[in-house]
């Protein structure tokens, strides 16, 4: 499979584990200039089956922060660094699962740990929007 | 009747928001214990009385799938039920799961009321 195809199936990944986890529905693209400088968190990880690769997503902090709130039910001002890092692994762990298994029907897949990308990409596979927020995915095959 | 869980999953997070949606659930959890792999798992199964395992697959040192192969030597842990929760949808490892005794599987995201659903489901069954 194409890593185009895969890519394809990244924006129903996102909804499906933004909607379900997050309660987190796409809506209109927030203002970018919001974010100007602020830093961005990348967390990518590798899979390994029929297909090898890396996969990985991105947003701006205060966005991952709000992501983080909402999945953990806690309250933004509460959660430290560590958990908001934890829930953008498991974010990764999620849509990339989620991805393989709309392309991959009948075939596992191991993933590694996600891990923090230091410096960002500029990779751009889909990207999911809402009011609030923006939250990057890619994905790369070998 | 209440039940002895034991969530096994590397991302602190996501054992977070199971043992909340558990909390938030139908069924009756009385204590909720934590592992971040399948050893960590196995140790507290050796000394808490767990009634049922929640375990994730893709873990370090020993994976969801060789915790099941573990306990499945075992006379006492052999007769837990295990229910997987993991991002692998994929029919070849539910099978594989479900061959080494897996009694449930449910995939990552899940809506909240799935995991109480399931899990009721499985002591009904039981």
């Amino acid at each position: 499979m194409s890593v185009e195809q895969i890519s394809a199936t990244l924006q129903t990944a996102m909804t499906e584990v933004l909607e379900s986890m997050c309660f987190i529905l796409p809506g209109e693209p927030v203002d970018m200039a919001a974010f100007a400088g602020e830093p961005w968190m990348e967390h990518t990880l590798t899979f390994h089956g029929p297909e090898e690769g890396r996969f990985g997503i991105r947003a701006p902090r205060p966005v991952a922060v709000r992501i983080a709130s909402d999945f953990l039910g806690e309250d933004p001002v509460d959660l430290s660094e560590q958990q908001v890092g934890e829930v953008m692994n498991e974010l990764a762990n999620m849509v990339c699962g989620n991805v393989l298994g709309h392309c991959y029907h009948d075939h596992a897949f191991a993933l590694t740990s996600p891990t923090v990308m230091n410096p960002i990409t500029q990779e751009q596979g889909a990207q999911f929007d809402w009011e609030e927020g923006v939250l990057v995915a890619w994905v790369k095959t070998y | 009747m209440t039940r002895n869980v034991l969530i096994v999953d590397d991302s602190p997070a996501m054992r977070k928001v199971i043992r909340k949606v558990l909390m938030l659930s139908n069924f009756e959890t009385q204590e909720c214990f934590e592992a971040n792999d399948g050893l960590e798992a196995l140790d507290i199964l050796r000394i808490e009385a767990v009634d049922v395992v929640l375990t994730d697959i893709n873990m370090p040192r020993m994976t969801g799938e060789e915790l099941l192969e573990q306990m499945s030597q075992d006379d006492i842990l052999s007769q837990l039920p295990v229910m997987v929760i993991s991002t692998d949808r994929s029919e070849e490892r539910v099978r594989r799961m479900n061959a080494l005794g897996a009694k449930g599987y449910v995939t990552k995201p899940f809506a909240p009321e799935t995991l109480g659903v399931a899990l009721n489901e499985l002591f009904v069954e039981a």
